[in-house]
């Protein structure tokens, strides 16, 4: 409802060197310039947002996948004896051991473990038993095996361990006192 | 203007028989339908846009609800936005605690879940709305206020490239992308300060909040678990609040005590979903990188923008502000908080009666934070009265030492009631009070013979490193003088198995010869930034034309120089409280001082008003030479440490990077071992055992031959079985030493094996 050629007071400011009056470029400035930053804004929000939904799609986990951005966890398996705190000691006079372990696998798909037990005199390995099983990921098997340990030292160590890996358990047992 | 005058005088005579305009319905408050995008964000938190959408919320919304009912007024918070985050941060410890202690009393015996506390938190964020909603329109906080252009928030690309950077370190795929985040952190800092005068204020405040999130989540977001020493022990006691949904008081320890390590973690993650690790790992960052840009603002007061913008740098470049502190949770949350109680101290727009009100507020909630934060803020708060009632004395223009008597009163009194009789949680106090009787004051402990006093000071408190023949000897003697029911084996003192030091790993670098003069600067550069700091508090204090804002900085700044000055003296107080994180919170002000120096100095003579930009923007050059070195961006440059922001090796890799076999290890070991037994890990596998199993009794940390129980259980981590490595820890530091692998192989069975980590037991 203005009149033509006066501006509204409200499009009024003070110029802050001359400090007089300056026009902002009327009214239809004065609303967009608000409007504009708050359409920015919401432009930001929702592209903010598709990305979110997006990432969490299957084309988004693969497509962080491919970037490095995203990675499972190398897989393993674990060896260990079930009855830790009294694993035996010594070996009876007739050298027989029931060789008593567990493979547990942290794999990301069912798969065989290979294991394989030894002693070593020196460098030379002296294989006892050996065999494989298959777990599904988080499955665990045990393994019971009666074998015979030759006796080359005061005490011998026993060997368990999984082919291909580093894993690997030991039991050292003290060998019976020669007649 | 005629037809206007019409139109209104017929509104005016409007004839009876038609209908009466219609009466407008008043709109609900805005709070209303953010409580309601709260409320469906929380309940939806299995996406990821949820939880972004209810982290920022909660960081924000009860803090903005929290001020309108104290009268704090919309342009305080334009001035200084950590109000609205720390006023947040202390509702929702009081919802909190609040759902906690009622819970029970109501027959639900996990309260801290999901829906009591989104219950609660409603019945809180109306409570505070409704108090608020005859607040003056003055006081009402709008989004502007915090961010007014979309186009200002492209510093927020930085963070996001450092969770990539650390996802693909993590993944193998080089470091690249972190390469180039730090790279753009130290550009940053010398164009931002060229360029400050033409930046919005706001726009620069995210320049400093981004660079800084950057930077922090390149440590924080390496590996799945929580990357840190404290932290590792901080996440134990969280996790244990998360699983079992209550936290109670009694006889806890210091860490047990801390609202910011229980009930705090344990709301959020309950309101924001996903796995709890990510409050640690994400939004305790991402609240704690506020602390740069609250010394922004606050500097925003007496400085030019330029100046407001170096001062942030200086914290911003610091490492242990990217690097320490995520490893501190606790301290994170402390300092936020405290950042918030220094601006309402210093916030001269505040009415008296919301300044008082948002000081105590501030206060309590820094005591149920983080005890020493406390304990420095209660020091300065007391020196800072005493300065601004001798200041009274003077012509010079007053500082009210009311706020600070308050907060000093307040903090030190809910800090009695907290840590006595609510928690009995005075262990540290305890530890502090016999170290100084043991020990007495130890002033410069490390004083050589005929060495000077100001020699002995800029040396600190350092004594002569160890060597691994004294470590393995003294530790046998300890071992044997109070542990006596350790049986080493015979054989252990056979020189054969005489511990060894650990082969240093070192990047070889492209110009090794750079690395002298580059240490010499950083050195330079922070014994300038430790000068700056206590000159410019005293300029500040005593300079006649100085306003009451810089006067009461000044005194603050002369506070923090003192507690400084007493940890650098002080042998006892240096043992107590580490030095670069007390440094950390004295920086609030000291950074600002530091810049003040410069600016005043400059300011005397107008042929040196032409200086001040070329002083600033050196100073902000000198500020990203230092962070070369801070970063560990200069070590593929000059050699040194690979850093664990850059490398999958070295020392802080093999220290605190945690793998999912130690996790399965650490399990496994807890759920063998007899109740009866000794159980040794290093000083990093204890952190293992204690964040995955709790099992924190009886464990002894010196894997030696000659301390080893003949019947102990060894938990070896990937650092011992893979990197051969473990700690020694003394009094003086710790010792790189290698891993008994041969005694322990030769004597113990290994009774669990991953690969990359074993135990061993005989």
């Amino acid at each position: 409802m203005a009149e033509h050629g006066v501006l509204p007071e409200d499009t009024l400011t003070v110029d802050p060197v001359s400090g007089g009056p300056v026009s902002t470029g009327g009214p239809e400035r004065a609303e967009r310039e608000p409007r504009r930053r708050r359409g920015g804004m919401a432009l930001v929000l929702a592209c903010t947002a598709a990305l979110l939904l997006l990432v969490q799609s299957g084309v988004g986990r693969a497509a962080l996948r491919a970037a490095g951005l995203s990675h499972r966890l190398p897989g393993y398996a674990s060896l260990y004896f079930p009855d830790a705190a009294s694993t035996p000691a010594k070996l009876g006079p007739d050298r027989e051991l029931d060789l008593r372990f567990a493979v547990h696998s942290v794999e990301t798909a069912t798969r065989s473990f290979t294991w394989s037990a030894a002693t070593w005199a020196g460098k030379v390995a002296h294989p006892l038993a050996g065999g494989s099983v298959r777990l599904a990921p988080g499955g665990t098997a045990l393994v019971t095996r009666a074998v015979r340990v030759p006796c080359t030292a005061r005490r011998v160590a026993v060997h368990v361990t999984l082919v291909g890996t580093s894993t690997g358990i030991d039991l050292w047992l003290a060998c019976p006192a020669r007649r | 203007m005629s037809s206007t005058t019409v139109t209104l005088r017929a509104e005016r005579t409007a004839p009876a028989e038609l209908p009466a305009p219609r009466r407008r319905v008043p709109l609900p408050p805005p709070w209303v339908g953010l409580l309601l995008v709260l409320d469906v964000a929380v309940a939806g938190s299995a996406l990821w846009l949820c939880r972004v959408v209810a982290a920022v919320l909660l960081a924000l919304l009860p803090g903005q609800l929290a001020l309108q009912a104290l009268r704090v007024p919309a342009t305080s918070v334009r001035r200084y936005p950590v109000y609205l985050v720390a006023g947040s941060v202390a509702v929702l410890i009081a919802t909190g605690l609040g759902v906690d202690l009622v819970g029970p009393l109501l027959g639900e015996h996990a309260p801290l879940r999901r829906l009591p506390l989104g219950v609660a938190l409603d019945i809180v964020i109306v409570l505070l709305g409704l108090a608020g909603r005859r607040a003056p329109d003055g006081c009402r906080v709008v989004s502007a206020d915090v961010v007014a252009r979309a186009r200002w928030l492209w510093p927020l690309l930085l963070p996001l490239a450092s969770v990539a950077a650390a996802a693909r370190l993590d993944a193998g795929r080089g470091n690249t992308v972190a390469v180039a985040v730090l790279v753009a952190v130290a550009l940053l800092v010398p164009a931002c300060a060229v360029a400050a005068p033409r930046m919005h204020r706001q726009h620069l405040s995210l320049v400093v909040y981004g660079a800084g999130l950057a930077v922090m989540l390149l440590t924080s977001m390496r590996s799945a678990y929580v990357v840190g020493y404290d932290i590792s022990s901080e996440y134990a006691d969280f996790h244990r609040t998360v699983t079992s949904g209550i936290w109670h008081g009694g006889h806890l320890g210091p860490y047990e005590a801390m609202l910011s390590l229980t009930v705090l973690p344990a709301t959020l993650h309950a309101l924001v979903g996903g796995q709890d690790v990510w409050i640690f790992k994400l939004v305790y960052p991402a609240l704690f990188a506020l602390f740069p840009v609250a010394v922004y603002w606050l500097a925003s007061w007496i400085l030019s923008r330029r100046g407001a913008f170096v001062a942030a740098a200086i914290v911003l470049v610091q490492y242990y502000f990217f690097q320490q502190q995520p490893e501190i949770a606790r301290q994170e949350i402390g300092l936020l908080v405290f950042a918030g109680l220094l601006g309402a101290l210093l916030d001269r727009s505040l009415g008296r009666r919301a300044q008082l009100a948002l000081v105590a507020a501030l206060g309590a909630t820094a005591v149920v934070c983080h005890y020493s934060t406390s304990y420095v803020a209660i020091i300065e708060c007391l020196v800072v009265a005493a300065l601004a009632a001798l200041g009274s004395l003077s012509r010079a223009r007053r500082v009210p030492a009311l706020p600070w008597l308050v907060a000093a009163l307040v903090t030190a009194g809910v800090a009695f009631v907290w840590y006595v009789p609510v928690t009995h949680s005075t262990s540290n106090l305890t530890f502090v009070a016999h170290t100084f009787k043991r020990n007495g004051i130890a002033i410069l402990p490390g004083r050589q013979n005929g060495e000077s006093v100001f020699s002995a000071y800029f040396n600190g408190v350092r004594q002569p490193p160890p060597t691994v023949a004294s470590y393995q000897r003294d530790i046998a003697a300890l071992y044997g003088r109070y542990e006596r029911f350790i049986v080493p084996l015979p054989d252990a003192t056979e020189a054969r198995f005489d511990l060894r030091p650990a082969a240093p790993a070192e990047l070889a670098g492209r110009f090794p010869g750079l690395a002298g003069g580059l240490s010499t600067a950083e050195l330079l550069i922070q014994q300038a930034i430790n000068a700056l700091g206590a000159l410019g508090s005293l300029v500040l204090t005593l300079r006649r034309r100085s306003g009451v804002v810089a006067r009461a900085i000044g005194y603050a700044g002369l506070a923090a120089t003192a507690v400084l000055a007493a940890s650098r003296l002080s042998g006892t107080v240096a043992a107590d409280y580490n030095s670069s994180r007390l440094f950390l919170q004295c920086l609030l002000v000291l950074a600002v001082a530091e810049v003040a120096f410069i600016e005043t100095v400059l300011a005397r003579r107008r042929a040196l008003r032409v200086l001040r930009p070329v002083a600033l923007c050196g100073f902000a050059l000198a500020l990203a030479v230092a962070f070369l070195g801070n970063s560990g961006l200069s070590a593929p440059l000059v050699g040194g440490g690979p850093p664990f922001v850059l490398y999958n090796a070295g020392e802080d890799f093999n220290r605190l990077d945690v793998s999912a076999q130690e996790q399965a290890s650490a399990e496994w070991l807890a759920a063998a071992v007899p109740r009866r037994r000794v159980v040794y890990a290093d000083n990093y596998g204890v952190l293992r055992l204690d964040e995955f199993t709790g099992l924190n009794q009886a464990v002894f940390t010196a894997i030696t031959p000659r301390t080893l129980d003949q019947h102990a259980w060894v938990y070896a981590t990937r650092s011992n079985v893979e990197g051969h490595l473990t700690w020694g820890q003394t009094s003086h530091g710790q010792l790189d030493v290698a891993f008994p692998a041969s005694f322990l192989d030769d004597e113990f069975d290994v009774v669990y094996s991953s690969g990359s980590t074993e135990v061993f037991h005989r």
